[in-house]
């Protein structure tokens, strides 16, 4: 398993990269104010659309 | 115990090697199950190299039947066998019947109270120890074939824990006695020499228990605050654990859980976020041990 550090938060890249960023930013509301949520999604891998539905592999 | 298990008329001999292992007081002791739940004993085969990896891997076993619990350190350790039951003849000779009853009794000092509970929850099981001398040696019991070092079986219905407050001129203790079993014997001590290890004994430390208070139970996540429960009545918070420190399970549908994100705010409160679960279902959260952190707990935690 890998794992993204960003401040005292521990994101599962694999787990994370698999949601949609809209799923992911519901998900982590409270980190919302702490970190920046699209960038912790992309260093996961995940993909941020413009419409915010991710893009299947 | 009879002492005439072998009396069959052999006489062994009696020369000794140049340089003979002697057995001293333990100053702290592993204590561990005789035999774990799958049916195995606990045991060290002579093939088995001690090295840290070796040792670590005991100490952080999530399987707890096979687990290895030190104590100590101890100070003003007593261990001693009783002299042997005898029967008086009439014209005055006396035959020894019985062994006398080996019975230990040790100091963990500045210790806090609610450590008897730790040791306390031993009285149910049946365990032997093993012991590290001030040398770091280990010391067990040879089995029958030669090839083992077993722990020696303690009698855990004589396992008694008692505090001792601070006074004036002494500081605060735990005094801890028990009996090893009568079913061991001396001439079965052995020990394993430091030379031959490469893991430090003498250093070993046990999982240290956590207490969890659970909040913002959803199917999608929930909070924990992980605290060490040691004698205040405030609690010490339990900080810098990650993800990776925790293992969570579904005990309903009996499938592991893919944590996705743990964050810590504030200090020594975890916010879980997890894949979508069903309502009614039980979760186990546990730590890893094996992730070298230290610390073990294990909650339940039912998704509403």
């Amino acid at each position: 398993m890998v794992w993204l550090k960003v401040g005292k938060s521990t994101f599962n890249k694999d787990a994370v990269s698999k949601m949609s960023f809209k799923e992911f930013e519901k998900l982590h509301k409270h980190l919302e104010k702490v970190c920046d949520l699209k960038d912790v999604y992309k260093k996961c891998g995940g993909k941020v659309k413009t419409d915010e539905v991710r893009e299947t592999e | 115990m009879s002492l005439f298990c072998e009396c069959d008329g052999t006489l062994q001999n009696t020369g000794v090697p140049g340089k003979q292992a002697v057995v001293q007081n333990a100053v702290k002791l592993i204590a561990v199950r005789m035999y774990a739940d799958d049916g195995t004993r606990n045991q060290i085969d002579e093939s088995d190299v001690i090295n840290q990896a070796y040792v670590d891997a005991l100490l952080q076993n999530a399987d707890a039947s096979k687990r290895w619990f030190p104590i100590g350190d101890f100070t003003n350790v007593t261990d001693e066998r009783a002299d042997p039951a005898t029967e008086s003849s009439s014209d005055g000779s006396n035959s020894v019947v019985q062994q006398g009853v080996r019975a230990f009794q040790g100091w963990l000092r500045s210790y806090s109270p609610k450590y008897i509970e730790n040791l306390d929850s031993f009285k149910c099981n049946s365990f032997g120890v093993y012991g590290i001398d001030a040398c770091g040696n280990l010391i067990g019991s040879i089995s029958k074939d030669g090839t083992k070092l077993r722990p020696i079986r303690v009698n855990n219905s004589s396992w008694y824990a008692r505090y001792v407050k601070a006074s004036d001129t002494a500081v605060a203790k735990i005094q801890l006695n028990f009996e090893f079993s009568q079913l061991e014997q001396d001439k079965s001590l052995r020990i394993i020499n430091e030379n031959d290890m490469t893991a430090e004994l003498l250093e070993v430390e046990g999982l240290k228990d956590m207490a969890g208070s659970v909040s913002g139970i959803s199917t999608t996540g929930f909070v924990i605050a992980l605290t060490l429960p040691w004698g205040q009545l405030s609690k010490e918070d339990v900080v810098g654990l990650v993800a990776a420190d925790f293992s969570l399970y579904n005990t309903t549908t009996a499938s592991s859980i893919v944590i996705t994100t743990v964050t810590e705010a504030p200090d020594g409160t975890y916010t879980f976020v997890i894949p979508a679960q069903t309502s009614a279902d039980v979760l186990r959260l546990r730590t890893d041990p094996t992730n070298g952190s230290g610390f073990w707990i294990e909650e339940l935690i039912t998704i509403p």
